[in-house]
């Protein structure tokens, strides 16, 4: 048997199969990322201002996102031309426009993986609970550590994805630990998690047992969950058996029954504390997965509780300061933002704080041409009338970092002419006798902190649909890729055999192509330069 | 024709034989695959039931033991210490309920199981445009659907926020578990991504299908009325699915990777801020589910409306009524879907513009829906009908669904829809359309396309041991839901209601002459449902027994019906016909004057007119 | 659609045409961004507008030329009307709904 219309279009509708077949897919294809437009818009759109944080616009380097443009525009005419190459016959023709497409792709690719890259691991932003954001790097102090080390770097925030606690804010409490206790009839393992990874199989006593190591623990810790599992559910049983001897039975009313004497009780005790034999520390990331920390505990959501205390400087991040986002401060507060005052060194503080005041002049003056004579807004006003996104411009880029590797998070659009080079000298870099590798430290406290992570997709909802569009639409090239370098490879058979064919293939793969591009096409203004 | 049945068997033997793992496995035949998907969804479907008894344990007798399952080693686990069905059980059975009745039982049945059997048959194609992709659409459909059972026995039991998983709470459920992956939730969104990939592939192998391969002489207007709902039913899931893949992958970062895309800002869980950025809406997620979400109740019903719309005009021997309105209603009925999906949403604050419009246009798109039930009921006046299984089911169909579609009239406005949202009225209407409706028309497709695969035809004292409890039990399992959701019972209450004890002996019930109160029909409910299962063994038996002792066909075309599926050899081999078909008038060409017989079939030639000229399908 | 073969290489000029001002507009967008600015300073609207109608412009040419829709059947461009009008659904009806929410009590400045 045959499936007509294959190769040759049919008649009255004149199309083969496969090419109405590409072109319906494409129609969902277009509702696939229309629901992500439509997600983009609806969650800029939808940002209350002063309660959530402003949208964060124009804040990536537009350099390597235009060259990404370039080498896909180019690859869509590589595709057609590797068709046309097909359409004349010409094998050769059709062998290098395709080799082309697949290195345009490979390209994109590459850059694309950079882009990300600097997201993750360079750039940290920490929301301090008045409004004020401090961009910068959080410095680790742990890199030694088997936790940190593990969840280190980009892929780190995806571990979630892969099956296991999510690492993705960069954010740690540093704790030391006497004791923890374990709730062991709850299905979670939490804490062995982290003792797995962190390979901390300390000294320790449980009641008057000594564990040491990990095989120890192991013998230990299975073993008694069994067995307090065991207990319960016997507990249970009895209880069950009762209830469901008087209920059904006797048809007594269950609340009549549940006041009986003898009513077998479960109260099986579940928990178990573990004594460490000395303080042991701890570096838990910050997620939802820990509910919560105070001077002297620290929780998991499955209910691990840690006993001692935060260690020396647990509640203080060191970070370098890249730069200041006040966007959320009326301007007039925004020179008493608390962000200031963490900065260590005074010098360094007082010129940062030059420098945007400078900057914030330039702004007011700009906003002022826009009101008429003696109208500018009060504090009040502005807060409620500008809104902070209106007066969006105090988003201050403070120090160049060491590599020289251009910050995107840079913006400030007080300037309204803006060169496009990622080459240029930040024009408000401190000065005043720093050195481009002189770092401005900061130290904040923990009590501080709103929230704080790297520019992952977990930073706020721009980045999220950032890297979920780019990301889908990477997968997208490199699914295409396969396909294409698919038939380079692989269609010299089937071009001695029927040439029409696989020219049709790859008419059918080219149209994939062109939308890919058409997506990054849209996806490009959007992300990049608004 | 009738000599055909006969030369189903060796007309395979001409071939060679392919293996059987190639045969009824990995098959690329539309009409296996149709099967395959048929089998699954019906099981399915029976897994989707029995989760509900249970939960209707619960609703009936909220503090007694559950009888039975409170021994069985594993479910016993998930009871409380009282034996009794816990909320987080209820839960998680109420939303994989759902879940499984809709993405894995009537989705599969209609589209997959007869609209891969029927369709290229009724349209003279000899099988689907794209038979691989068919396969792996059955396959990624089979894969989400294990992925679903398969949630049950992780620790944390299957998902528990809902079908309609609504963020935030499907986000933050069981993130206290070590492994996010191999959590219910997030093993939902996985299973979704499998099954939308399911639905996309079938949807664009339908379209290109009916598009392109169509018989010399079927022309678009002689295409059956089910053919047309599939190409309708096929554009819904194209286009309507994509924002809920879009949304469940949205979910799914917020969930394991800590997005915060439909996260509101200062969002508290447990007592404590949540740790994450903040700045989401919820009301997106809401916005792209019901984007998909009310095409999808079209899914659910227009093929449904096909199979009567096929079976009670054989069974009249009359005409379709209508057949050319009903066609455009299906299109119009498409066309709106897309547009009326935030009337699950006059709760969540949307101003006074969008409702009013939103309201506006879900009474319009009730108008196309009456039309075709309409036309259906027309179709019936007059004609000498034959009440066989399949035509009892069909004419059921129509009161039922005419009932779930009438109270969805009140739902429509707003100012209604506040009292009635999330109560037992919902429930009520949306099973009236899909239980007694969508379901019955799929087990009246089943009694009627059955002899065309096996050569035998069901029983028919089974059948009617099948249908009447049935029909009994569905309006004793639904009707009381009006009742009490006007009363006021919300939907996902595990004791039932216990609140609304006091509402008893309320009006509506005196005024039937019931003494009980309103928490009562919970037990004529659950009753209902029980026997209802029951109910369900004489077909389950009829299903097995008649495929080797059922009355035999004498003919290829048993119910002497009109369209192309019958023109084929019973079964159907691979290929489907064995002469080029063509379609020489329209579909329904029954009891024509002066013709010999009550009905013409479409292949039979039309001694005054020729076939549109066509270019015809080339053949082996 | 069977072009001769002089056919295509006639097209072949065509698509560097098209690919020379695919680079002029995207040129053209990175200009909006640098030098030109619409409205008030930074981004603002008018930048949006502009920015989304030369991604109009550009989309429109390679759906067009590349992807052969200016010589497509019918057919093709009644899938692509269905797929507008509910793509459009999707846009517009969304953002319907948000400029239109019921006003909350708390909070400042909603
Ligand atoms: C004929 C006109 C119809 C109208 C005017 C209508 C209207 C509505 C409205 C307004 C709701 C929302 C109720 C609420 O949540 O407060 C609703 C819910 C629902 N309808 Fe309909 N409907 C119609 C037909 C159908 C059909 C044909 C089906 C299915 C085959 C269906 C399935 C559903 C479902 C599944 C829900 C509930 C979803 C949920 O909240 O879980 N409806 N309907
Ligand atoms: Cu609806």
């Amino acid at each position: 048997m045959e499936i007509p219309y294959e190769v040759t279009p049919r008649r009255d509708t004149g199309l083969f199969n496969s090419k109405i077949g590409i072109w319906l897919f494409l129609a969902s294809e277009v509702m696939l990322f229309g629901g992500l437009f439509s997600a983009y818009v609806f969650l800029r759109v939808g940002i209350h201002e002063g309660i959530d944080n402003p949208w964060p616009e124009r804040v990536q380097e537009p350099l390597l996102g235009a060259v990404n443009t370039v080498v896909l525009i180019a690859s869509s005419v590589f595709v057609v031309l590797a068709w046309v190459g097909l359409k004349m016959r010409k094998w050769r023709t059709f062998q290098i426009y395709m080799s082309l497409v697949i290195g345009c792709a490979l390209t994109f690719l590459v850059i694309k993986t950079r882009e990300y890259q600097t997201k993750m691991v360079e750039h940290h932003g920490i929301n301090l609970k008045d409004g004020s954001v401090i961009e910068c790097e959080i410095l680790s102090d742990n890199a030694k550590d088997p936790i940190e080390k593990r969840r280190a770097g980009w892929p780190a925030g995806f571990a979630g994805l892969f099956g296991h606690a999510n690492g993705y804010s960069t954010l740690k409490v540093r704790f030391l630990a006497e004791s923890v206790t374990l709730s062991l009839d709850s299905a979670s393992l939490l804490f062995m998690d982290y003792a797995e990874k962190g390979e901390l199989w300390p000294a320790s006593t449980v009641g008057d047992r000594k564990i040491d190591g990990k095989s120890q623990w192991e013998d230990w810790f299975f073993p008694a969950k069994r067995d307090i599992l065991a207990k319960l559910s016997e507990a249970r049983s009895l209880r069950r058996d009762y209830v469901q001897r008087e209920v059904l039975g006797k048809s007594r009313k269950l609340d009549q029954v549940l006041l009986d004497k003898d009513l077998p009780a479960v109260n099986v005790e579940t928990k178990v504390t573990i004594k460490f034999d000395k303080p042991l520390k701890f570096n838990v990331p910050g997620s939802y997965r820990t509910a919560s920390h105070t001077e002297s505990s620290l929780s998991f959501v499955d209910g691990t509780q840690l006993a001692g205390a935060l260690a020396e400087g647990g509640d203080m991040i060191e970070v370098l300061v890249h730069g200041m986002d006040l966007q959320r401060l009326p301007i007039s507060q925004q020179m008493s933002a608390k962000a200031w005052s963490l900065i260590v060194d005074e010098h360094q503080r007082e010129a940062a704080k030059m420098a945007y005041k400078e900057e914030q002049d330039k702004v007011v003056a700009e906003i002022r041409k826009h009101y008429p004579e003696g109208k500018f807004p009060s504090v009040e006003e502005e807060k409620h009338q500008l809104g902070s996104r209106r007066v969006n411009v105090l988003h201050i880029h403070l120090h160049d970092h060491a590599d020289g590797e251009k910050h995107g998070e840079s913006q400030e659009h007080a300037e309204p002419k803006k060169e496009t080079g990622g080459e240029e000298k930040d024009p408000h870099a401190v000065s005043g006798g720093h050195a481009n590798n002189e770092f401005i430290l900061a130290r904040i406290p923990r009590s501080e902190v709103l929230y704080a992570s790297n520019h992952g997709p977990w930073y706020n909802t721009y980045y999220a649909i950032y890297f979920t569009m780019t990301g889908l639409h990477g997968l997208h090239v490199l699914g295409g890729a396969l396909v294409l370098g698919y038939m380079l490879v692989f269609g010299k058979k089937l071009y001695l055999k029927n040439p029409e064919h696989l020219a049709n293939r790859v008419e059918v793969g080219g149209l994939f192509w062109h939308f890919v591009d058409l997506v990054w096409i849209f996806l490009f203004p959007i992300m990049y330069l608004m | 024709m009738s000599s055909h049945a006969s030369h189903a068997e060796d007309h395979g033997d001409h071939h060679h034989d392919p293996p059987f793992w190639k045969k009824y496995v990995f098959t690329t035949d539309h009409k296996v695959i149709g099967i395959q998907y048929g089998i699954v969804s019906l099981l399915f479907l029976a897994v989707g039931f029995f989760l509900m008894m249970i939960m209707r344990w619960s609703i009936a007798y909220p503090d007694r033991p559950i009888p039975f399952l409170s021994s069985m080693p594993w479910f016993d686990s998930w009871l409380d210490n009282e034996a009794r069905v816990g909320g987080d059980l209820y839960n998680m059975l109420g939303a994989m309920h759902g879940t499984i009745m809709i993405f894995l039982g009537v989705v599969p049945l209609a589209f997959g199981a007869f609209g891969n059997y029927v369709t290229p048959l009724q349209i003279g194609a000899p099988d689907m445009a794209f038979p691989r992709v068919n396969m792996a659409s059955f396959w990624s459909f089979f894969i989400g659907g294990v992925m679903m059972l398969a949630s049950f026995f992780m620790p944390s039991g299957a998902a528990k926020a809902g079908w309609t998983n609504y963020s935030p709470i499907a986000t933050i459920t069981d993130t206290h578990f070590l492994s996010l992956l191999w959590t219910g939730g997030t093993q939902w969104l996985l299973a979704m991504v499998f099954l939308i990939t399911s639905s996309l592939l079938g949807a664009v192998n339908f379209i290109t299908t009916i598009i392109n391969l169509r018989c010399k002489g079927m022309s678009w207007m002689r295409m059956p009325f089910f053919v047309w709902a599939m190409l309708v039913t096929g554009f819904l899931l194209l286009l309507a699915f994509p924002p809920l893949e879009v949304a469940a992958i949205m979910q799914l970062l917020d969930r394991t990777t800590g997005t915060s895309f439909f996260i509101p800002t200062g969002l508290n869980v447990n007592g404590m801020p949540m740790d994450a950025a903040g700045g989401g809406s919820p009301l997106l997620y809401q916005h792209l589910f019901w984007f998909l979400g009310h095409p999808e109740v079209y899914v659910l019903i227009l093929p449904a409306i096909a199979i009567v719309a096929e079976i009670i005009p054989n069974n009249t021997r009359r005409p379709l009524w209508g057949h050319h309105t009903m066609v455009y209603s299906a299109m119009v009925l498409g066309f709106f879907s897309f547009i009326v999906w935030a009337h699950h949403m006059y709760m969540t604050g949307m101003g006074a513009g969008v409702t009013t419009f939103f309201q506006t246009v879900t009474v319009l798109i009730s108008v196309p829906s009456v039309i075709l039930i309409t036309s259906l009921m027309i179709s019936l006046w007059g004609g000498s009908i034959r009440f066989n299984t399949p035509m009892l089911f069909a004419t059921a169909f129509l009161p039922m669904f005419g009932i779930g579609g009438l109270t969805g009239l009140p739902l429509a406005f707003s100012e209604l829809d506040l009292h009635l949202h999330d109560t037992y009225y919902v429930i009520g209407h949306f099973h009236y359309v899909v239980a007694p409706g969508s379901l019955f028309a799929l087990f009246a497709g089943v009694y009627y396309w059955y002899p065309k695969h096996t050569g035998r035809y069901m029983n028919e004292t089974l059948g009617h041991l099948h249908f009447w409890p049935s029909l009994i039990c569905m309006n004793g399992i639904f009707a009381p839901m009006f009742l009490q959701g006007m009363a006021g019972f919300h939907r996902r209450a595990v004791d039932g209601g216990a609140a609304y004890e006091q509402l008893s002996h309320t009006p509506a019930l005196q005024w039937l002459g019931l003494d009980m109160s309103m928490i009562d029909l919970n037990i004529v409910t659950s009753a209902s449902a029980w026997i209802m299962a029951i109910a369900q063994v004489p077909f389950v038996i009829n299903f097995f027994w008649s495929a080797r002792m059922g009355k035999k066909v004498t003919s290829d075309n048993p119910w002497q019906a009109t369209t192309l599926e019958w023109a084929t050899p019973t079964p159907p081999p691979h290929g489907n016909f064995l002469t080029e078909p063509v379609a020489c008038r329209d579909p329904y060409e029954y009891s024509v004057p002066g013709a010999d017989t009550d009905f013409t079939p479409q292949w039979e030639p039309d001694p005054s007119g020729t076939p549109e000229p066509e270019e015809s399908p080339v053949h082996h | 659609m069977s072009h001769g073969h002089e056919d295509h290489s006639s097209h072949i000029k065509e698509y560097w045409w098209v690919f020379a001002a695919l680079m002029f507009f995207t040129g053209l967008t990175v200009a909006v961004w640098g030098w030109f600015d619409f409205g008030r300073p930074g981004f603002s609207a008018g930048d949006c507008v502009v920015g989304l109608l030369i991604a109009c412009v550009k989309a429109s040419l390679v759906g067009l030329i590349f992807m052969h829709l200016r010589e497509e059947r019918g057919l093709i461009y009644k899938i692509l009307v269905f797929t507008f009008y509910f793509f459009a659904a999707l846009m517009f009806l969304c953002l319907f709904a948000l400029s239109d929410p019921i006003r909350p009590v708390f909070g400042v400045n909603l």
